[in-house]
């Protein structure tokens, strides 16, 4: 009877292949066709990352662009990078769109503590956090070359150093860096904190023995063998790294759901189908093989979270970083500047200074035309103008942060030593050229009236783009700069205009997706 | 190794990658050549076309397109005085005085030429020495780079010569600007006037285009300067292997320095350029010709720049960290394609990476064939009639800084860079410093605050490095005004002798 058992193996396999398979979740998920959204969507849809291409977020929109395209194969998805202010150039550009649900946002919990920190948390409530997809745990990775093999490690090194143990992680005031202030507080040590521009240089700094540890996501890592993570902060280990312990069990308590997340969010506004279709497909991609097998072994936990479910989370968040950040001592609070110059560096007194050191230059040009220093005029407005930027911005920095023990030279410290430096300089060349008896005889220069007509045609080429659209305004100032310019070909004008506008629509427009601006005044019209 | 790196022509040298690398390196020619597009930009645009190719066709494509975006940048640099990329402004130092001087194909023959020669190098370099160099680039601290910024910041000294009262008062301008925006480190928004877009400060693009092109627009029409210069007098200026056999010496030091500075990480290729311009300048038999159309200034900065290729590499392939923005979209494709680089690719997949260098190249021989079929056409562009050049290049600088973030702002960021760079130039301020205060800026910013708070203020002359370097700087700082008043000294004494 030895082939009883691979008789009835055969039996329930053709069991097996007979019956339907078991409809899981995820795969009725997939097969569910997208919710009727009318005609949208009609052109490509755009995911706009607040950094620049290469970052972790940047990776999961490009991803997700490219899953999302097979659910909705009608219109691609394209992802555009809009890097600055950690988050606040993105967020306007798309609140600047209609509510159209063209623009979507990637988004993560960082945008949430640099918009407190930044004071532009108003900017928090006026988008819609429309859906959740993934979330990482934050991670202390450290270099066992180093001598740093483990929390223990770290620990007995913090208590033998003081305030110096070095902390490596992006900028101050961001996700990581409040994460870090509160695993060193409840592991009851000191560490500084050592800001750089992205995670790769931190990593480097690392590798180089630089700092004690590195803040970062899991997948940080996987680069070199000498990395180790030694504390998780999660509330149980990652499956991608069996052996790395959680600080719960390091018995450091409170550090359970140290994290960093990831998601999407519209302008408030889109209308509710579109939001609907949205969600359906996210949801689709959500649970994709294939995204699922991307985030496979990073230490990535993938979860769709619908908005109503997210925007609790981003409420919370906003409540736990004001409060940390406070504390932290970066957030600016109202009235703790009382200096004059301070006085003056707030609107609306920097205004006037403003409209003063215009009025003064202006009358400095009138008289210096009425003097012997009549052909030295533009050398000497220059630099006028020089001191006068370099005065402004002087007073503009004693409403800047002063230093703080974390960061001792301070925003304004470096700006001070380049207008030190720069305003003596100045100045000396200035005295210089007074002091040179006028040479005379010297032929004024020409009044470069055709310089002034073309700069005057291209402002109000510049001005007019928005108004008339891209294509219109071109069309109408390519040619008058030409005729301008003494150009007097109008065959060639007009062939040239055309294929300037016919190759700047393809390659910009069409292929680099470069929405060039339609005109507000088109817009408007009835067939616009 | 040299059977790993046999291995790696074995899989480039199939039709598909041949294509792969000559469309990347056109393309990417295209993208470094026009104003506004980066090479970061270049590549990142093309990574979607690459999800249906398996990941060393993909990698192969995308260092294709950063080989030839990183010397796309030199064409405009040399024809128009436009330089696509921050690195390209020192080779428009000589290289657009040498196409005024109607010796613009010198120029272009030189920059293409000496381009695929140090990429080469610079690839030998990365096969054969990327591992202790990486050791290098990690433990250079913040004060060390703080230094390095400094050194770059010296060079204005002996660019600047009799002018550097102005060349300073220009590159503080550049410093200056640079401050505006959110600051590095603790987030506060400085000197933004409650201007959004400026939250990120002035970005380069934006002000390179105006600074330079535009710039060179609003001269040329101020001068009425419409007068073209004839194709078949340049025609004859190619120039000769000797030529080049000369500046062989200027091109292996000038790819050493762009090598090594772009294995550190955040520093790049334009320090590596105007570093490289600076010290061919002081060890050339004629300094006096630099900026006045000196082939070895073309050379040097060209060299360099193509060099720092093979260093940002280092980093990427070694220890799996970005050492420039386009090796920082590399990451992100080489994730997407599901793969960790890092050291572990050594060992897991040494076939990839032996492919990479293979291509790396390749692609450099490439480069040399079609720039320098496309210089022939290149040339073309001196010969445009000027007043459907300059309309032309406010177009594209009207396009190309909206292109960067889809702003209007950037577009009259850039109109207004223009014109800055207009007064600059009437009044004899050199514009290089500028965008030179502009790119070391915010390195030197940042390094020195985080070297203070790592250490303390002392730690710039406690290690030995960052010591050397800050007095390198000084020196090189110092000496050219020494040699400004020796040379005073020595006319007024043939004066009185006269």
């Amino acid at each position: 009877m030895r082939f009883a058992p691979t008789l009835l193996a055969l039996v329930l396999s053709l069991t097996a292949a007979a019956l339907p398979p078991p409809a899981s979740a995820a795969g009725e998920i997939l097969d569910r066709p997208l919710p009727d959204a009318g005609d949208f969507p009609r052109q490509p849809i755009r995911i706009i990352v607040y950094t620049s291409p290469g970052g972790l977020i940047d990776f999961t929109a490009r991803r997700f662009a490219d899953i999302a395209r097979r659910h909705a194969p009608e219109q691609p998805f394209v992802v555009i990078n809009r890097p600055g202010g950690g988050g606040i150039v993105a967020f306007e550009e798309v609140l600047q769109q209609p509510a159209d649900g063209y623009h979507m946002l990637a988004v993560t919990r960082s945008n949430i503590s640099k918009m407190i920190a930044t004071g532009r948390d108003d900017l928090i409530d006026r988008v819609d956090w429309h859906s959740y997809i993934m979330e990482n745990a934050h991670v202390i990775i450290t270099n066992a070359r180093i001598g740093k093999q483990s929390w223990r490690d770290v620990y007995e090194d913090a208590l033998r150093s003081g305030d110096r143990q070095i902390w490596l992680g992006a900028d101050i005031g961001g996700v990581k860096h409040v994460s870090g202030v509160k695993m060193a507080r409840q592991a009851g040590m000191e560490m500084r904190w050592i800001p750089y521009s992205s995670g790769g240089e931190a990593m480097a700094a690392l590798m180089g023995g630089l700092g004690a540890v590195y803040l970062g996501n899991p997948r940080d890592a996987m680069i070199s063998d000498d990395l180790r993570i030694v504390a998780v902060g999660a509330s149980r280990r990652l499956p991608a790294f069996p052996d790395a312990p959680t600080f719960s069990e390091l018995g450091v308590p409170g550090l359970e759901n140290e994290h960093i997340w990831r998601g999407f969010a519209f302008r408030q506004g889109v209308p509710e189908e579109r939001r609907a279709w949205f969600a359906a497909l996210i949801e689709k991609v959500s649970n994709d093989p294939e995204w699922i097998e991307t985030w496979a072994g990073e230490g990535v936990e993938l979860e769709y979270r619908d908005s109503e479910r997210f925007n609790r989370m981003v409420e919370r968040d906003v409540e736990e970083f004001s409060f940390y950040l406070r504390e932290m001592g970066l957030l600016r609070e109202p009235g703790t500047r009382e200096t004059l110059l301070a006085g003056i560096g707030e609107a609306p007194a920097l205004q006037f200074f403003q409209v003063l050191l215009v009025v003064i230059n202006l009358v400095l040009a009138f008289v210096l035309l009425q003097s012997s220093f009549r052909d030295r005029l533009g050398e000497l407005m220059v630099l006028s103008v020089v001191l006068s930027l370099a005065l402004l911005f002087f007073v503009m920095t004693e409403a800047l942060p002063p230093p703080s023990p974390v960061d001792t030279v301070g925003a304004r410290g470096v700006p001070r030593l380049w207008l030190f430096v720069l305003l003596p300089l100045a100045l000396y060349q200035v005295f210089l050229i007074l002091r040179q008896r006028r040479k005379g005889g010297g032929k004024p220069k020409k009044k470069p009236l055709l310089l002034f007509t073309s700069l005057g045609f291209m402002t109000s080429y510049v001005l007019l783009v928005p108004v008339l659209g891209y294509l219109l305004a071109s069309a109408i100032y390519m040619p008058a700069l030409l005729w301008l310019l003494n150009y007097r070909h109008p065959v060639i004008i007009v062939v040239l205009t055309g294929a300037w506008l016919t190759f700047s629509y393809f390659i910009f427009q069409r292929v680099l997706f470069v929405d060039l601006p339609a005109g507000t005044l088109l817009a408007r019209l009835p067939f616009g | 190794m040299l059977e790993l790196l046999l291995g790696g022509l074995g899989s480039v040298i199939t039709p598909v990658a041949i294509l792969a690398i000559v469309g990347g390196v056109v393309l990417g020619i295209l993208v470094g050549a026009m104003p506004g597009l980066s090479p970061s930009m270049g590549v990142a645009l093309l990574v979607p076309f690459t999800y249906g190719m398996s990941p060393l066709l993909a990698l192969i494509l995308l260092v294709a397109i950063y080989i030839g975006a990183s010397y796309g940048g030199s064409i405009t640099a040399i024809t128009i005085n436009a330089p696509g990329t921050a690195s390209a402004v020192a080779t428009a130092l000589d290289g657009y005085v040498m196409t005024t001087q109607g010796r613009a194909a010198t120029a272009l023959g030189l920059s293409i030429v000496v381009s695929s020669v140090a990429g080469i190098l610079g690839t030998i370099i990365l096969i054969f020495f990327s591992v202790p160099l990486a050791a290098v680039a990690v433990g250079f601290h913040p004060a060390e780079y703080f230094a390095m910024s400094v050194f770059g910041l010296a060079t204005i000294a002996s660019m600047a010569g009799e002018n550097w009262m102005k060349a300073f008062t220009a590159a503080l301008l550049g410093l200056l600007l640079n401050t505006v925006g959110t600051d590095p480190i603790s987030g506060a928004e400085r000197f933004t006037f409650d201007v959004t877009p400026l939250s990120d400060g002035f970005l380069l693009i934006p002000a390179l285009i105006g600074l330079f092109a535009l710039s060179e627009v609003f001269t040329g029409i101020e001068k009425r300067a419409f007068k073209v210069a004839r194709l078949d007098s340049m025609g004859s200026q190619w120039p000769s292997f000797r030529d080049y056999w000369r500046l062989k010496y200027l091109t292996l030091r000038s790819t050493l320095i762009g090598t090594l500075i772009g294995i550190f990480p955040g520093a790049g290729a334009t320090i590596a350029s105007f570093i490289s311009y600076d010290i061919a300048k002081r060890l050339s038999r004629k300094p006096e010709d630099f900026g006045k159309g000196s082939s070895e200034g073309v050379a040097a900065a060209e060299a360099a720049n193509s060099g720092s290729v093979g260093g940002a590499m280092v980093p990427l392939l070694t220890l799996g960290i970005p050492g420039s923005a386009t090796t920082a979209v590399l990451i992100g494709a080489m994730m997407i394609h599901r793969l960790t680089p890092g050291p572990q690719l050594f060992i897991s997949d040494p076939g990839l990476i032996y492919g990479i260098f293979a291509a790396m190249l390749l692609a450099n021989l490439v480069l040399l064939g079609v720039g320098l079929a496309g210089s022939r056409l290149w040339i073309k562009v001196t010969v445009i009639p000027k007043e459907v050049l300059f309309t032309l290049v406010t177009m594209m600088a009207v396009v190309g800084s909206y292109a960067v973030r889809n702003s209007m702002f950037d577009v009259l960021c850039c109109l207004g860079f223009g014109i800055l760079g207009w007064i600059l130039r009437r009044y004899d301020y050199p514009l290089a410093p500028v965008i030179l205060g502009m790119v070391l800026g915010s390195i030197a910013e940042t390094n020195f605050r985080r070297a203070i708070m790592m250490d303390s203020a002392t730690v710039f002359f406690t290690r030995p490095v960052s010591a050397t370097m800050l007095a390198l700087g000084l020196a090189s700082f110092i000496l050219p005004f020494l040699a400004i008043r020796r040379a005073r000294r020595r006319a007024a004494r043939s004066d009185a002798i006269r």
